[in-house]
């Protein structure tokens, strides 16, 4: 048996240390090659659950294990660097570096990771090739890619790039923060399409979060926040936008 | 992880803001300009004090300060308080170990320039730079009682050529008040360009001195008493006094004995000095301007990095978006850190490369202008020792001016993580 994707064990995570917990976990386990949706109201606390996942937080106990790798037991640059070489974001809006275009964009993460400059690197043409090719899947063709810089594009054609950069280098996991939620609903049913035909492609494990239960249907499975994490909400959680 | 890649994207992000890092750069290199410029000014005006005498071993004049009399014997700036007498003069001359003798005589000017009245050992034994004599480049030496012996500027800016005739203004106080024009002069020489006072002096005889002011009393003709230019040549022109003469050793260790013997002479108040101790004592003097400008210098350059320690901060806070991308692709808070680090070291580079540039620049256009107007060659020479040290020390202090923004970048970049609260 391969080792899962994420596996959470009494996780509890507080923003400040004189609060109620945010987030107290369990278990969570997500298996290899999974996709997996998880849905909550504003404030529940989806977003501070994937800073857990990507190491740029840490639970105060518990641990988070990602890809056999247990990240409450690294360093923070580790855990920075191991992001880099096996996790893909996508966030809800303004993912691009404006100063960046496209291609640079979608190849962003092989500045900072060796692993993916490498893998990126081994497809036909080299990364570059590799950057252009991803956009193509995600539906952007050379006329969108050159001569417009990034701010230039339209949020859906923002977060196909985004898509792009997530999955450039072949990452183990892939991670989307409500990416869809700044799209109309044709934009968003495309996107999702284009998302799932790319990682299908290249077998990395998906984790959704979004608090928009329509698209839920679309996943092999779908979970409720609520449903792992313990943590009551906090009257500031619950007011909060 | 390597730093060429983060260089990469600091020059990105400053090239997307070339408006606001355009103008940072631009501040920058004008304080640079400026404190380079200013040490090159300094420097190079003392070594044109410095070239404009050489190979003499006493200057002599009447009792007054060591500057004052190096100011106003050798570099006409100012005037002489006294003149001496002839015959101290003579007695000086006639002393043992005085190789020779260039008596000057000041006083007059023609159209802004001094005329000097000399005598022909001036040609041959007054040296400037390193041990050069001077040269003509038409003409010869003063021959004739009315003869006139220009310098290369002198000639230069009022259009004049061998045989031309120019009259003399009495006084210095400027042109056409009073003249004399009763007796001319031809131009019988020009001498080649040196790059000191000698290129802006007129050089007459002694005896020309003496023939221009026979019929003159105090700043006036005396009435009734004006004696012709024909009628002159028949007198006895020997000067009564002189304003100061130069004085070459049969060997250098005779200056100090002649030093003493001339300081202490009875007849009357004499001051002779060293030319090297006279300017030792100049440059002691501007030492305060020196250290004045030096401190200017520091505030200049103060100023430019604040500027760009504000451009870098006043973007940060845009920037954070941008930032919390970096850290979801695998970026450390050292990374952010480093970029911002990165861009002030770019920005300070590129800033005193451009101010280097600048001061080449200023120095080509300014070359021409101090040359003619103040006497002041400048000459334009690759990049000294120190100057290489100022520029590293801009760039090492950009690099810490930057440590201020970066530490920031940190700070956010710690608290923001991934996600930005707006
Ligand atoms: N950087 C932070 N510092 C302090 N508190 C934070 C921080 N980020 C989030 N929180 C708090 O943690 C709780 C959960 O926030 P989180 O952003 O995870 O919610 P979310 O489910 O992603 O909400 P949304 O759907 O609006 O994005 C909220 O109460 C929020 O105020
Ligand atoms: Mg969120």
């Amino acid at each position: 048996m391969t080792e899962p994707a994420i596996r959470i064990a009494e996780a509890v995570f507080r923003w400040r240390a004189a609060q109620a917990p945010t987030l107290d976990i369990p278990a969570l386990t997500v298996a290899a090659g999974e996709q997996v949706f998880i849905n909550g109201p504003s404030g529940s606390g989806k977003t501070t659950l994937l800073n857990l996942l990507g190491g740029v937080s840490v639970p105060q106990s518990g641990t988070v294990e990602v890809l056999g790798r247990v990240l409450t037991a690294l360093t923070g640059a580790a855990r920075d660097a191991f992001r880099g070489d096996h996790v893909g974001f996508i966030f809800q809006q303004f993912n691009l570096v404006p100063y960046l275009d496209v291609v640079e964009n979608v190849l962003l993460p092989c500045r900072f990771s060796a692993l993916r400059r490498a893998r990126a690197g081994e497809a036909a043409g080299g990364s570059e090739a590799e950057a252009r090719r991803l956009l193509g899947h995600m539906g952007l063709a050379g006329g969108v890619i050159d001569g417009h810089r990034v701010s230039e594009l339209s949020v859906g054609q923002q977060q196909r790039v985004a898509a792009a950069r997530a999955l450039i280098g072949r990452p183990d996991l892939v991670i989307a923060d409500e990416p869809t939620s700044s799209l109309d609903a044709d934009a968003q049913a495309a996107f999702i399409d284009l998302l799932f035909a790319a990682i299908q492609a290249t077998g990395a494990s998906l984790v959704f979060v979004s608090h928009d239960r329509r698209l839920e249907g679309r996943f092999g499975r779908s979970l409720a926040l609520a449903e792992i994490n313990r943590a009551p909400r906090t009257p500031a959680g619950a007011s909060d936008p | 992880m390597n730093l060429g890649s983060i260089l990469g994207l600091a020059w990105r992000s400053l090239l997307s803001r070339r408006a606001t890092a355009g103008l940072t750069l631009f501040a920058l290199a004008v304080s640079v300009m400026l404190v380079l410029g200013v040490e090159k000014l300094r420097h190079e005006a003392k070594a044109s004090f410095a070239n404009t005498i050489s190979g003499t071993d006493l200057i002599v004049g009447a009792r007054s300060g060591s500057v004052q009399l190096l100011l106003y014997s050798v570099f006409r700036i100012g005037n002489a308080t006294n003149n001496i007498s002839w015959k101290s003069y003579r007695w000086a001359a006639a002393l043992p170990g005085v190789a020779w003798t260039v008596p000057i005589s000041l006083g007059d000017s023609h159209r802004g320039y001094r005329v000097m009245g000399t005598s022909q050992a001036y040609f041959e034994h007054y040296r400037y730079a390193r041990k050069r004599n001077l040269a003509f480049q038409a003409g010869q030496p003063f021959d004739d009682l009315f003869d006139a012996v220009l310098g290369a500027d002198v000639a230069a800016a009022l259009g004049y050529d061998l045989d031309d005739r120019i009259v003399i203004d009495h006084g210095i106080g400027g042109v056409g008040f009073a003249r004399h024009e009763d007796k001319p002069f031809r131009v019988a020489g020009i001498l080649a360009k040196t790059g000191t006072p000698v290129d802006r002096t007129v050089h007459v005889s002694l005896e020309a001195i003496e023939a221009i002011h026979v019929d003159w009393r105090g700043g006036t003709r005396v009435p009734g008493m004006a004696v012709s230019a024909e009628r002159v040549r028949q007198m006895d022109l020997t000067p009564r006094a002189i304003t100061a003469f130069l004085v070459g050793t049969t060997s250098r260790f005779e200056a100090f004995g002649l030093l003493r013997a001339i300081n202490e002479h009875r007849g009357e108040p004499l001051l002779a000095v060293l030319p090297g101790v006279a300017l030792q004592e100049l440059w002691d003097l501007m030492g305060t301007a020196e250290a004045a400008l030096g401190a200017i210098s520091l505030f200049v350059i103060a100023a430019g990095l604040l500027g760009m320690i504000t451009m870098l901060l006043a973007g940060l806070n845009e920037r954070r978006r941008e930032m919390a991308i970096l850290r979801s692709v695998g970026a450390r808070p050292g990374h952010l850190f480093s970029l911002l680090v990165l861009e002030a070291t770019t920005l300070t580079v590129l800033g005193a490369v451009l101010g280097l540039a600048m001061m080449y620049g200023g120095l080509a256009v300014a070359q021409p202008i101090l040359d003619a107007q103040y006497g002041l060659f400048i000459e334009i020479a690759p990049p000294t020792p120190r100057d290489w040290r100022v520029l590293g020390a801009v760039v090492l202090a950009g690099v810490l001016a930057g440590l201020v923004p970066a530490y920031r970048a940190y700070r956010h970049s710690i608290a923001d993580g991934m996600v930005v609260r707006t």
